[in-house]
C-alpha cells in the first residue's frame, strides 16, 4: 500500500533515529522536572493546613466515629486485603481505600490506618473540629468543650456560650500560657544550663589538679565554696522555676474526642490550636507561612517527625563555610606550587594526573581515612595531650564538626587545585614577564598580579567543592554527623565555636529520618520537605558563589577559561 | 626672565640605606614567599596522596605472619607426676595441670610461679585412667576401681586468683549402673551434664541435673555399640552424635538417646589415627594420622536430611603424626604439635600451614592455648614452657576473601560475608566476593539504564540541536548534576519502591509505548502542513516531545489496568512469583539502576557531549557534502572519531557507579547475596564499609578487612580514571593534527 511505502520510505531517512534521541534528551528533562516538582508538592504540602474529616465507618455489625486528617487514597487489590485478613464480599478485584491520620497518639496504637472508601459514610468537614499541636503525643483532633483554671470550672460550651467565644478565651490563655512557658525554657535552657556547665568544669578542674598530685586542702575547699556557691544559685532557679510550673499548669481544657469521650488536657501542652475546617484562603496562608517559619527555625520534636531542622541547617551550613575555609588556602597554595614553582617536568604532571585522579574516588574511601587518621589517630593524640581529664570519654577522639569539614575539605581539594590550575594557565606570561621586567619580585608578581587576575577561577573551584560538599553524606556518617544534637555547635560560651561538638546536617536527617524513624508515615511529609530544603541550599549556595564570581570577573576583567 | 633650562632634576639618591633595606626586605620577603610555597604546595599534595599510603598501611598488617615467642618468665622447676591433662584457665592466667595420681597443680604462666598444688582425695589407691572434659573448667575423672568424680574448677577473687575445687554430684566417685567405665565423654551446660561411659562392651548415657547435688541420673539409656573398644570418646551434643575411635583408622558415629537406632562405621584414613579431637564449639572433629595427615570433619545433612559425617578439608600435611591439637574460637585458627615436637598452626578455612617450627625437639605430652591472650603451654619431658603466640589476623587469608569456603554452620560451600554473629561461638566470615558481586551488578545495571538515555541524548545535543538551545539546555542537564544522591536515593526508596510495585504493569507498558509514540508523533509531525510545521525552527524539535511524552504516561496509567486484568489476572506481581518463579523484593537492582542511572547521567552526558562537539566540523561538512544525510554524517564519521572519548566518559561513568553509596545504602536490602535477577538485592562494597564501619573496634580483622575494601575501591577508581585520562589526551593529541 501506498501508506505503507511511505512509512518504509521515512524510516530509511533516517529521521526516525533523530527524534529518538530527542526522545532521550525530552526524557532527562522531564524527569528532572518531575522530580523538583514531586520534591516541592509534597515538601509543601505538609505546611499547608489540611480539612478535618468527620465520618462514620462501617465495621463488622458496628458503626463507629472518626476523626482525622485524609492523606491519601490508594487501589489495592481485594487479593492483598483477604491474605491480610480482611474479608470482603465484592466481585471487584480492586478496591479503594484511604489513609486518615487521627493523631491521639497515647490513645491509639497506629496513627495512621487504612479505611476502606465502601466503609464511609456521613461525611463533613464541621467548622468547629479543632487540631491541637501538642509538644508531646502529637496532634489532638477533636471538639474543645471547657476550660477550667486552677480546677475550677472558667467556660463551657453550652446554650448560653458559644464555641466562638469559647474558643476566644482559649487562644488568649494559650498565648499566656506560651509566653510563660518560653520564660520556663529560657531558664532551663540559659541559665541552669550555665550552672551546670560550670559545675563540671570544676570537676574537670579538679581532675585536671589531681593528674598533676595530690590535692592540698586550700584547694579542695576553694572548690567546695564554689560549688555550694553554685548550688545555691541552682536551687533559687530551682524555686522560680517551680512557681512558673505552678502558673502554666493551672489552665486546663477539656476536648471531645471521636468516639464520644470527654477528656482533660493541660493547656502548657499545646503549641498551636486552630479549626482547618473555618480557615478562609488568608487564615490558611497565614498558617502555612507559620509552619514554614516555624520549620526553619525550630528544633525537631517527636523523634523526628514534627518541628523544624534548624540545627540540621546550621549544622550544613556551617560545616560548609568551615570546609571552604580549609580548602581555599590549601588548594590555592598546592595550585599555585605546581603551575607556579615546581619543576616542569615528569614527576609534575604524574602528580598532576594523581590530582586529577583524586577528583573521582569515592567519597567514602575519604570517610573512611577521615575516621581512621582524623578521628581515632590525631583526635586521640589531641586528646592525650591537652585533655586528658575528660578521658575515657572522648572530645576529639571521636566524630564532629572540625574532623567532617576536614575530611570533606580534603575531598575537594583536588577540585579547587584544578580549577586554580586552570585559571593561572589562561593568564598569559607576558603579564608575569612585564611585572617582573619592572622589578617586582617573583612574591610581588604573585600576590598583586596573578592571584587577582586568578581569582575567578578560584571561586569556580570553592563553588565547585561547596557544591560537591553540599551534598555529601556518606562519609559524614562516619565523622561526625548524628541524629539529633542537644545544642548547636556556636553557642554563648567561649570558646562559642565547639568544634568538637558532633552535629546534624540536612542530607544526613533525610536518610535518618527517612528510613530509621518509628513511624514512617508520618516523617514522609518531613523528609519531603527536608529534601526541597537541602535542594535550595545547594542552588543558594551555588548561586551566591556565582554571583561573587560575576562581581570578581567584572572587576579584574580578565580571560578565564570556558567553564 | 631668560628661558632658563629645565630645573634642576629632583634629587633622586637611588641608594639611600632606607632604600637598600626596602629592597633588602622585598628579597627576603620573595625568598619567605618561596619557601612557604614550596613547603606548602608540596605538604598539600602530598597530604593528598597520602590517603593511599594510610590505606596501605592499615591494611598491611594482615599480611604479617604469625609468630610465637617465649615468655620472658618460665617455670623453672620440673612437675612431679605423670601429666594426664593440661588447661589454661581464668582467661589465660592460670595454667592447671592434672596428674594420674589426682594432683592439681596450678600456676600462673605470666610470672612463671607456681599458685598452689591440691591432691584430690582418690580413694585408697586408685588413680585416674581417664579424663573427659566436659567444658567450662568441669573434668569428669574416670577411677582405677571404676568409679566416675566430676570435678569442677574455680576461681575467686578478681586480681589474685585462688583456685577453689567444686565437687557437682558430691565429694564421693559415683559409681555408673553400667559398671565400672573404662572410657568416658561428658558435655555440661548450665542446667545438665550428659556423660556417656563405656563398659563392659556396653555405650551407656547419663544425665544428672547439676542445680541439685543428686548422685542419681535423670537418665540412662544403653547406647547401640559398634563392635570395637573405643580409644577415645567425643560427644557432639549439637548434632545429638557420639563419635568413637576405633583402630586401623575407623570412627564409629552412634546417636544419642535414639533407641531403634544405629550406629555406623566409617572409615576415615587407611593408617592409624593419632589425633582425635573436636575444636571449641564442638561442631567440628580435627582428624590426624600416622603419615601426617590432617583434616576437618562436620556434619552436613544428605538428601534425607540425616547428619552424616563427611570430611570438609585437607591441610599441609606434617611430616610426623600429631599428636595434639588445641584451638581459638574467635579467629578459627588453631594449633597441633607432632610427634617430634613441632608445633603448627592452621587456620581453619584455609589449608595451609601458618607458622610451624620445632618447639620442643621431642614427643609432647600436652598442650593447653588460652584464646583470650594466646598463651600457650606446652608440656615435655616434665617441663612445661610458656609462649606467646602471636596471630593476630590468622583467619584473613587470600582463600578465606577470595575462595569458596565451607563454613561449619554451613550444607554447602559458598561465598559468605557475616561480619556480625549473634552466636558467641561462631568466628566472623569474610569473604569479598559477595560484596564485590554486588557492587559490580548495581554498577551494571546503572550502567544500563544510564547509558542510552545519556549517549543519545548527548548525540542530539552536540549534534542536532540548535545552538541556541544548545546553550539553555546543557546548564539545565548540569544542573541534574547537583541534586544530591541522598535526594535521589530517598525519592527512590520511599516513592518509586511503592509505586513501582503498584503500577509495575503501567511502567512496562510505558517503556513500550514511549519509543513506538515517539515515532508515530515523529511521521505524523512529518506529514502536517508546512505553515504548522515552520513554527518551530530546525533544531527545537525536543520542545514538543516534552509535550508528548507526558501525554503518553498520563495515556498509559488507564490503559494499564485492564491490560493487567487481562494477561496477568490482575496483578503482576503475584503472577510474576507464581508463574514464573521471579520473587519480586520491592527494593531491587531495577530501582537501585534507575537512580543510580539518574545519578550518572549528568556525568556521561556532559563528558560524551564535549567528545562528539570536540570533533572538528570540518568532517562532518566534509561527509554532508559527499551527499550523506546527518544521521549517516554522524554514525560514519563522528561517532567512530569521537569514540575514545565516549569510552572514556563510559570509564568515568563507571567508575563513579562503584563508589556510589547513599542510593545503593537506602534502596537496596543491604544483603549480601549473589543474584543476578533483577529483581533481587545486593550489598556494595561503598555500602558495606557505611554500614560496618561505625561499629568496627580499631585494629580487628574486621576493621583491617573494611579498610582492605577501601583501597579495592582506590585502586580501582583509580586505575580507571588514570585510563580514561590518557585515552582523553591521546586523543586531544590527534585533534590538533587534524
Amino acid at each position: 500500500m501506498r501508506s505503507d511505502n511511505r512509512l518504509m520510505r521515512w524510516f530509511h531517512t533516517d529521521t526516525p533515529w533523530v527524534w529518538l534521541n530527542a526522545g532521550a534528551v525530552a526524557l532527562c528533562l522531564l524527569t528532572l522536572l518531575g522530580i523538583l516538582l514531586l520534591i516541592s508538592a509534597q515538601g509543601l504540602a505538609h505546611f499547608w493546613p489540611a480539612g478535618l474529616l468527620q465520618a462514620q465507618v462501617a465495621t463488622d455489625s458496628q458503626s463507629r466515629r472518626i476523626i482525622g486528617e485524609v492523606i491519601r487514597h490508594e487501589q489495592v487489590p481485594v487479593l492483598q486485603l483477604q491474605e491480610a485478613g480482611i474479608s470482603l464480599d465484592t466481585d471487584q478485584t480492586e478496591v479503594q481505600r484511604t489513609l486518615i491520620r487521627n493523631g491521639n497518639r497515647e490513645f491509639s496504637d497506629n496513627d495512621y490506618f487504612w479505611v476502606l472508601e465502601s466503609a464511609l459514610s456521613d461525611r463533613h468537614y464541621p467548622d468547629h473540629l479543632a487540631v491541637f499541636e501538642r509538644a508531646r503525643w502529637g496532634r489532638l483532633y477533636g471538639y474543645l468543650r471547657e476550660l477550667s483554671e486552677d480546677g475550677a470550672l472558667l467556660m463551657r460550651q453550652g446554650p448560653d456560650t458559644d464555641q466562638e467565644a469559647l474558643w476566644h478565651e482559649f487562644e488568649q490563655r494559650r498565648q499566656r500560657t506560651e509566653a510563660l512557658q518560653r520564660e520556663i525554657d529560657r531558664i532551663e535552657s540559659n541559665m541552669l544550663g550555665q550552672i551546670n556547665r560550670t559545675l563540671e568544669q570544676l570537676r574537670l578542674e579538679q581532675r585536671r589538679l589531681e593528674l598533676l598530685g595530690p590535692l592540698q586542702v586550700p584547694q579542695l575547699e576553694a572548690l567546695a565554696r564554689e560549688r555550694a556557691d553554685l548550688e545555691q544559685d541552682y536551687h533559687l532557679l530551682q524555686k522560680r522555676l517551680t512557681r512558673l510550673q505552678q502558673q502554666v499548669g493551672r489552665n486546663r481544657f477539656r476536648v471531645e474526642m471521636a468516639d464520644g469521650q470527654v477528656l482533660e488536657f493541660a493547656m502548657a501542652d499545646v503549641i498551636r490550636a486552630y479549626r482547618p475546617n473555618g480557615m478562609g484562603l488568608s487564615d490558611k496562608l497565614e498558617h502555612f507561612g507559620i509552619k514554614l517559619w516555624e520549620f526553619l527555625s525550630d528544633s525537631p520534636r517527636e523523634g523526628n517527625t514534627e518541628g523544624g531542622v534548624f540545627p540540621a541547617l546550621f549544622g550544613t551550613v556551617l560545616m560548609v563555610l568551615l570546609m571552604s575555609l580549609l580548602v581555599t588556602p590549601f588548594g590555592v597554595l598546592a595550585a599555585v606550587y605546581l603551575h607556579e614553582y615546581a619543576y616542569q617536568g615528569r614527576l609534575t604532571r604524574l602528580i598532576r594526573i594523581a590530582v586529577n585522579n583524586l577528583a573521582g574516588v569515592p567519597s567514602i574511601v575519604y570517610g573512611i581515612f577521615g575516621l581512621g587518621f582524623f578521628v581515632y589517630f590525631l583526635g586521640g593524640s589531641i586528646d592525650a595531650l591537652f585533655f586528658p581529664e575528660v578521658l575515657p570519654a572522648p572530645t576529639f577522639g571521636t566524630g564532629g564538626l572540625l574532623w567532617a569539614s576536614a575530611t570533606l575539605a580534603l575531598l575537594t581539594l583536588p577540585v579547587v587545585i584544578v580549577a586554580t590550575e586552570e585559571g593561572l594557565r589562561t593568564i598569559p606570561t607576558s603579564l608575569r614577564e612585564g611585572a617582573l621586567a619592572l622589578g617586582a619580585t617573583r612574591a610581588e608578581t604573585l600576590w598583586k598580579v596573578v592571584l587577582p587576575m586568578a581569582s575567578p577561577a578560584m571561586m569556580t573551584g570553592v563553588i565547585l567543592a561547596i557544591a560537591r560538599a553540599a551534598g555529601e553524606v556518606a562519609p559524614l556518617m562516619l565523622v561526625g554527623v548524628v541524629k539529633l544534637v542537644p545544642q548547636l555547635p556556636v553557642d554563648g560560651h567561649f570558646p562559642y565555636l565547639h568544634l568538637d561538638q558532633k552535629f546534624m546536617h540536612l542530607g544526613f536527617h533525610i536518610y535518618d529520618v527517612g528510613f530509621h524513624s518509628a513511624n514512617t508515615e508520618a516523617a514522609q511529609p518531613l523528609v519531603y520537605a527536608t529534601a526541597l530544603l537541602l535542594l535550595l541550599v545547594i542552588l543558594l549556595l551555588n548561586l551566591s558563589a556565582i554571583l561573587m564570581r560575576n562581581h570578581l570577573r567584572a572587576r579584574f576583567r580578565t580571560l578565564e577559561p570556558e567553564l | 626672565m631668560s628661558t632658563s633650562p629645565l630645573p634642576p632634576p629632583p634629587d633622586l639618591q637611588l641608594s639611600t640605606p632606607l632604600r637598600k633595606r626596602w629592597l633588602q626586605l622585598r628579597r627576603y620577603k620573595d625568598r619567605l614567599a618561596t619557601l612557604f610555597i614550596m613547603l606548602g604546595g608540596l605538604g598539600v599534595i602530598l597530604s593528598v596522596l597520602m590517603i593511599l599510603f594510610y590505606l596501605l598501611y592499615q591494611v598491611v598488617p594482615l599480611l604479617t605472619s604469625a609468630r610465637i615467642v617465649p615468655l620472658e618468665q618460665q617455670i623453672d622447676q620440673p612437675l612431679s607426676g605423670q601429666s594426664l591433662f593440661m588447661a589454661l584457665d581464668a582467661e589465660g592466667q592460670v595454667g592447671v595441670r592434672l596428674t594420674r595420681q589426682g594432683t592439681l597443680q596450678f600456676f600462673q604462666p605470666s610470672s612463671g610461679t607456681l599458685l598452689q598444688q591440691q591432691s584430690l582425695d582418690l580413694p585408697g589407691n586408685s588413680h585416674i585412667t581417664d579424663l573427659a572434659d566436659a567444658g567450662d573448667g568441669l573434668m569428669v575423672l574416670a577411677l582405677s576401681d571404676g568409679r566416675v568424680l566430676p570435678v569442677q574448677r574455680q576461681y575467686t577473687g578478681a586480681k589474685d586468683l585462688q583456685p577453689v575445687l567444686h565437687y557437682p554430684l558430691g565429694i564421693e566417685p559415683l559409681s555408673l549402673q553400667s559398671g565400672p567405665a573404662s572410657r568416658l565423654a561428658a558435655f555440661a551446660d548450665q542446667q545438665q551434664l550428659l556423660l556417656v561411659s563405656f563398659s563392659a562392651g556396653q555405650l551407656h548415657q547419663f544425665r544428672f541435673d547439676l542445680s541439685r547435688p543428686d548422685p542419681v541420673p535423670l537418665q540412662s539409656v544403653s547406647l547401640p555399640t559398634p563392635g570395637f573398644e573405643p580409644r577415645k570418646l567425643l560427644l557432639m551434643p549439637q548434632q545429638s552424635r557420639l563419635l568413637a575411635l576405633g583402630p586401623e583408622g575407623r570412627l564409629g558415629v552412634i546417636p544419642l538417646h535414639g533407641a531403634g537406632q544405629t550406629y555406623e562405621v566409617i572409615r576415615a584414613s587407611r593408617e592409624e589415627i593419632t589425633l582425635f579431637e573436636l575444636l571449641p564449639g564442638r561442631r567440628s572433629l580435627m582428624l590426624g594420622d600416622r603419615s601426617g595427615a590432617l583434616s576437618q570433619w562436620f556434619f552436613v545433612p544428605d538428601e534425607y536430611d540425616t547428619p552424616k559425617l563427611q570430611q570438609i578439608r585437607q591441610y599441609d600435611p606434617l611430616s610426623s603424626a600429631p599428636l595434639l591439637l588445641a584451638g581459638r574460637d574467635q579467629d578459627n585458627s588453631f594449633v597441633t604439635l607432632e610427634h617430634n615436637g613441632t608445633l603448627s598452626l592452621y587456620s581453619l578455612t584455609s589449608s595451609r600451614v601458618l607458622l610451624r617450627s620445632n618447639l620442643l625437639g621431642g614427643k609432647p605430652d600436652t598442650l593447653a592455648l588460652s584464646p583470650h591472650n594466646g598463651h600457650l603451654l606446652l608440656e615435655h619431658d616434665h617441663r612445661v614452657s610458656s609462649w606467646q603466640l602471636q596471630a593476630p589476623h590468622a583467619e584473613i587469608t587470600l582463600s578465606s576473601l577470595w575462595g569458596e569456603i565451607w563454613h561449619e554452620d554451613y550444607d554447602e560451600p559458598g561465598y559468605i560475608w557475616q561480619s556480625s554473629t549473634n552466636a558467641t561461638d561462631s568466628a566472623a566470615k569474610y569473604s569479598l566476593v559477595p560484596l564485590v558481586f554486588g557492587t559490580l551488578k548495581a554498577a551494571l545495571y546503572a550502567m544500563l539504564m544510564a547509558t542510552p538515555m545519556a549517549i543519545c541524548g548527548a548525540i542530539y545535543t552536540a549534534y542536532f540541536m540548535a545552538p541556541a538551545l544548545r546553550r539553555k539546555i546543557k546548564p539545565m542537564i548540569e544542573m541534574m548534576a547537583a541534586i544530591p544522591s541522598v535526594v535521589l536515593g530517598f525519592l527512590a526508596g520511599l516513592w518509586l519502591a511503592p509505586f513501582m510495585q503498584a503500577h509495575l504493569t503501567a511502567i512496562l507498558l510505558l517503556i513500550l509505548l514511549l519509543p513506538i509514540s515517539i515515532l508515530l508523533f515523529a511521521f505524523s509531525w512529518e506529514k502536517m502542513p508546512q505553515r504548522i510545521r515552520f513554527l518551530l525552527p530546525e533544531g527545537w524539535d525536543v520542545i514538543l516531545l516534552l509535550g508528548v511524552i507526558p501525554l503518553v504516561a498520563w495515556l498509559a496509567f488507564p490503559l494499564a489496568g485492564p491490560i493487567e486484568d487481562r494477561l496477568f489476572d490482575g496483578q503482576l506481581v503475584l503472577w510474576l512469583g507464581n508463574q514464573v518463579g521471579i520473587s519480586y523484593d520491592q527494593r531491587n537492582a531495577l530501582i537501585v539502576g534507575i537512580a543510580m542511572g539518574f545519578a550518572i547521567i549528568p556525568t556521561l552526558f556532559s563528558l560524551t557531549e564535549d567528545a562528539i562537539h570536540a570533533v572538528p566540523r570540518h568532517l562532518s561538512n566534509g561527509a554532508l557534502a559527499l551527499g550523506a544525510t546527518p544521521w549517516q554524517a554522524l554514525t560514519w564519521m563522528i561517532l567512530p572519531a569521537a569514540s575514545a572519548g565516549i569510552f572514556s566518559a563510559l570509564m568515568i561513568g563507571f567508575g563513579r557507579a562503584i563508589g556510589e553509596t547513599m542510593i545503593v545504602l537506602m534502596v537496596t536490602g543491604n544483603t549480601p547475596i549473589m543474584e543476578m535477577n533483577i529483581f533481587e538485592g545486593m550489598r556494595t562494597l561503598a555500602a558495606n564499609i557505611a554500614i560496618e564501619m561505625p561499629e568496627s573496634s580499631v585494629g580487628s580483622s574486621h576493621y583491617r578487612v573494611l579498610f582492605l575494601t577501601a583501597l579495592l575501591l582506590f585502586l580501582f577508581t583509580l586505575v580507571v580514571n588514570t585510563l580514561a585520562e590518557l585515552i582523553r589526551q591521546q586523543l586531544r593529541r590527534k585533534y590538533r593534527a587534524l
